[in-house]
């Protein structure tokens, strides 16, 4: 046999093996190993690596201020996970939260001083921010005084918030203002109680076993969501006896109305009829509270009360377009099913901006005896002042809706973290013609677009910040969320942007030679360690309880692992003294109900709608949210798209309108684009804007 | 194939519908932990990659309005799952371990057969490379790899943390897993405790007791794929809301 190989052998076997090989694992090797390798390549993220470490903090972005543990990466937080076991925030956070660690890194952020230019047609750099604001300050004080300047504060209680005070103190008297919400709407409760100026209110629903809602966002991340959601949305299996009912009078079709246990679909701007329709109805059956404080009120409000009888359930009826058997069940359900608690919207919820709606709230709650000691509206002890600022006179807190218009000639905005939108409309109209707006904020989004000049601060987890009490936590609480980011020098200090800006010597030496957000704080944990009712908790540590720091710095360290100081006995007082609900109030609720009626009478008139807010919170301010919650507002349907409007199908097609059509809408506040989507959902003479427009408008007329 | 009624353990999701009050943390925790990738904006409803979904029903009858929202994400079928039986790549696999159906990026061709055959709408193909602004990107989940474009993904119940639950049980010496060690994250943000997870073949656990509630039933249960994700609701139509929830059109926003 030869041995020859021939060159036709070779092609032979070569010919072989390819074929071969076909059948061999080999090939499909080499796809999966492909598969593999292209899946790692550098075109793909790859998630940073290093050692891992936990950093507990609190969520700075609302009131609730939930507790964090935050698991890093050196110091950069790759996920985040609640604290369960925490005392006030219950360890919920809400979908903003769950992606706190983004908001530093949001493409949208402002990486320096920004001012208008009108020639060049929108925000250009500006080196010389401190010079320019310094003159703006000098021509503000002189064209119209110290009373001409402004700061306008989201998130008042904070410390920072008493060093605006002082600053605007400082000045000779500037003024100190607050926005609508749901804080500013309990001082309000608070100034109708007739209780002293600066007392603060607190809603208690712990005990609560029924709760009227006109509007509130009750189940939609308002107050502390991690207590309300759990007292609302329990089974009947798991503990029926614990769980409130929510009754929702609202206009709006949102969440809260529709999961509620009794919804009654009120006309807009009809929610003080409806409160004194039950008001009526509570006090012609003999259903309300008979203690001695409560008909000491009651004997006072001689006015209101003869209001009260004089309207016919008939006319309330026709207001509100609730029968009258509803609001009599309303009525039984809060005096029978007690203790009951009343509460409202603000104005970003689609609630009238209407001292009326405040006044009836607070008699409802007298009526039902929420202000009794173990009733559910507390008053709540403010914190004491940093020691840094005692010996200076701070200016009271001002509703920004109470002072003159074109009374102002410098505001600056505190839009470092914005929990609900700013009425920008109605800021606007407080500006003199000649007036400049400065804003704080982290974003070149909506607020920054409204200003002339816009300094850059830092996001989330990269500045120091604080955390108070939501309005349903009747304890006074005050907790840090400390810089776990690297902090960059182009962001501002607030507290050194005030010490650059005051002309007074003496705050200036309060302040320290190097004063910093960071010691201001500080000076806050010392003043509350020398409260002897004060208590610290670590609600992560394995015993858990709240005890007093051996010494402030103890304390302050405490605070800087993530504790939280609570004042232990500061709280959970009843009203004491009679409160007076005021004298005009019957003339203010007589109007308010004459309007709802009229409202009522006038058949919709399609081009003029009555424009309805959808969603509040974070994601309605107009500023950037991080890119992740964007796509999942895109891509789920879940929360609204922002620059949506929802129409009855009936009015689109009297206007012309059809779904998906981009329209233009404007009123007083300006016009703003959005696309139409139909809904049988919606009232005819309605208009439901799931938009980011300031919550000034809200209530408005507008015209399509 | 390995079916997972001989799995050591049947991890199961029961999901409260009664308290659900469709907030979205779940599908937020979800993104967050499983490194979703941020789509451009075009990616709409159909395109978009959400492992849990949350989806807004209402009910049927007009003079007493009600809703209810109903977080959908995959099944888990524990019997002939409809992808796994079609997916020539072999790029699902259910773990004999834990019962839980897996999907394997790397093995994925992105035929999208298993898209097809999943009754639940619950699979998501990568249309784009996945891509986040830089500054966020250093915020990525290390435990999880993120997917390339042209592969299919979804919810696997956070398996990146049963891993990590697994290696910290081993750290101390322990095989056996406490049942509050691995907990996946949409369970862990939900405000109102609406999810509950845990061992079916575990009698004493809570999900075995809420599962044979009569509260309790599983969707499209007629096509026999055994799903692990129970719903419970007291409403008898929200039993049979498999009928009506139509997971191709949603296009009109949910809260109104």
């Amino acid at each position: 046999m030869s041995t020859r190989v021939s060159r036709r052998d070779v092609l032979k076997l070569m010919s072989g093996v390819a074929v071969g090989t076909l059948f061999t694992p080999v090939p499909w090797k080499l796809l999966d190993d492909l598969a593999i390798r292209t899946q790692n390549e550098g075109w793909i993220a790859h998630p940073r690596r290093g050692k891992l470490g936990f950093v507990p903090t609190h969520c700075s972005l609302c009131p609730a201020g939930c507790a964090l543990n935050l698991r890093c990466v050196g110091n950069v937080p790759v996920s985040l996970s609640a604290i369960p076991t925490h005392t006030m925030g219950a360890g919920k956070p809400c979908p903003y939260g769950l992606v706190l660690h983004h908001f530093a890194g949001h493409p949208d952020r402002l990486r320096g001083a920004q001012v208008l230019d009108a020639a060049r047609g929108g925000l250009q750099a500006e080196a010389q921010w401190e010079r320019q604001l310094q003159r703006w300050l000098k021509e503000a004080m002189a064209r119209g005084g110290a009373q001409s300047v402004a700061v306008l504060d989201p998130n008042p209680g904070r410390a920072l918030s008493s060093c605006y005070r002082a600053f605007l103190g400082s000045l000779g008297g500037g003024r100190y203002l607050v926005p609508p919400s749901q804080e500013s709407l309990l001082r309000e409760l608070s100034r109708a109680a007739g209780l002293p100026e600066g007392t603060q209110l607190a809603y208690e629903l712990s005990n609560c076993r029924t709760l009227l809602s006109f509007s509130a966002p009750v189940l939609e991340g308002w107050g502390t969501p991690g207590r309300v959601l759990p007292r609302l949305r329990s089974v009947e299996s798991q503990g029926a006896s614990e769980r409130a009912r929510l009754i929702q009078a609202s206009p709006i079709p949102n969440v809260s109305a529709r999961l509620a246990d009794h919804w009654y679909r009120i006309r807009p701007g009809s929610e003080a009829a409806f409160a004194l329709g039950v008001a009526r109805v509570l006090l012609d059956r003999g259903w309300y509270d008979s203690s001695p404080a409560s008909r000491e009120i009651l004997t006072r409000e001689t006015e209101l009360l003869s209001l009260i009888s004089d309207t016919s359930l008939d006319a309330v009826s026709l207001a509100t377009g609730v029968s009258q058997e509803e609001l009599e069940r309303s009525a039984w359900r809060l005096s029978h099913e007690g203790p009951s608690l009343v509460v409202q919207g603000d104005p970003s919820s689609g609630v009238a901006a209407d001292a009326s709606v405040s006044r009836m709230v607070f008699l409802l709650n007298v009526l039902l005896g929420a202000t009794r000691s173990q009733g559910t509206l507390k008053t709540k002890a403010s914190l004491p002042l940093p020691h840094c600022l005692r010996s200076h006179g701070a200016v009271a807190a001002t509703s920004l809706e109470s002072i003159p218009d074109a009374s102002l000639q410098l505001l600056l905005i505190d839009g470092s973290r914005l929990s609900s939108a700013l009425p920008m409309a109605q800021i606007r109209r407080k500006m003199e013609p000649q007036g400049r707006i400065v804003a704080l904020t982290p974003y070149a989004g909506k607020l920054a677009r409204a200003c002339d000049l816009v300094l850059p601060t830092s996001a989330p987890l990269e500045g120091w910040d604080e955390v108070e009490a939501a309005c349903d936590l009747a304890l006074p609480r005050f907790a840090l969320a400390r810089p776990v980011f690297d902090t960059k020098a182009e962001y501002i200090d607030p507290v050194q942007l005030l010490q650059r800006l005051s002309p007074d010597p003496k705050f200036l030496s309060a302040l320290g030679p190097k004063p910093s957000y960071e010691k201001l704080l500080r000076d806050q944990s010392d003043a509350l360690y020398e409260l002897d009712e004060g208590r610290v908790i670590e609600p992560w540590t394995e015993d858990g309880k709240a005890s007093r720091a051996s010494s402030s710095s103890a304390q302050w360290e405490a605070l800087l692992r993530g504790a939280e100081w609570y004042g232990e006995g500061m709280s959970w007082k009843s009203m004491e003294g009679p409160a007076l609900i005021g004298a005009d109030a019957a003339q203010t609720l007589r109007r308010s109900m004459e309007r709802a009626r009229t409202r009522a009478l006038v058949p919709a008139r399609f081009e003029q709608l009555c424009v309805l807010p959808l969603g509040s919170g974070v994601g309605s301010t107009g500023e950037p949210v991080p890119p992740l919650l964007a796509k999942l507002c895109r891509e789920s349907t879940l929360l609204s798209r922002a620059g949506t409007i929802y129409l009855n199908p009936q009015t689109a097609r009297v206007m012309g309108l059809r779904s998906g059509q981009r329209v233009q809408f404007e009123g007083p506040w300006g016009a703003e684009t959005a696309r139409v989507q139909l809904s049988e959902r919606v009232e005819p003479s309605s208009l439901v804007a799931a938009t980011s427009l300031a919550s000034g408008v809200f209530g408005d007329e507008v015209r399509s | 194939m390995k079916q997972s009624t001989e799995a050591t353990h049947r991890y199961a999701m029961a999901i409260d519908l009664d308290r659900c009050t469709g907030c979205g943390a779940c599908m937020m925790a979800c993104a967050v932990e499983n490194n979703l990738s941020v789509c451009p904006p075009e990616a709409g409803v159909r395109k978009g990659i959400t492992w849990i979904r949350v989806y807004r029903v209402e009910g049927p009858s007009k003079d007493e309005p009600d809703t209810v929202f109903i977080p959908l994400l995959c099944q888990q079928c524990g019997h002939h799952a409809p992808c796994a039986q079609v997916c020539p790549q072999n790029a699902v696999e259910i773990d004999a371990k834990t019962g839980i159906v897996f999907q394997m990026p790397e093995r994925c061709l992105g035929c999208r057969y298993c898209m097809a055959a999943c009754p639940y709408h619950a699979r998501y193909f990568n249309w784009w490379t996945p891509a986040w602004p830089p500054e966020i990107e250093r915020c990525l989940n290390p435990d999880v790899a993120p997917r390339m474009r042209g592969v299919v993904e979804k919810c696997n119940f956070c398996h990146g943390r049963l891993h990590e639950a697994r290696a910290r049980a081993a750290a101390e010496g322990r095989r056996e897993l406490e049942e509050h060690e691995y907990q996946p994250a949409c369970r862990e943000a939900c405000p109102v405790n609406a999810i509950t997870f845990g061992d079916l073949n575990n009698p004493e656990s809570e999900i075995s007791k809420l599962v044979k509630s009569l509260r309790a039933f599983r969707l499209l249960e007629g096509l026999g794929t055994e799903p692990k994700v129970y719903y419970l609701s007291s409403r008898k139509w929200v039993h049979k809301i498999d009928r009506v929830l139509d997971t191709s059109d949603q296009e009109v926003a949910l809260n109104v």
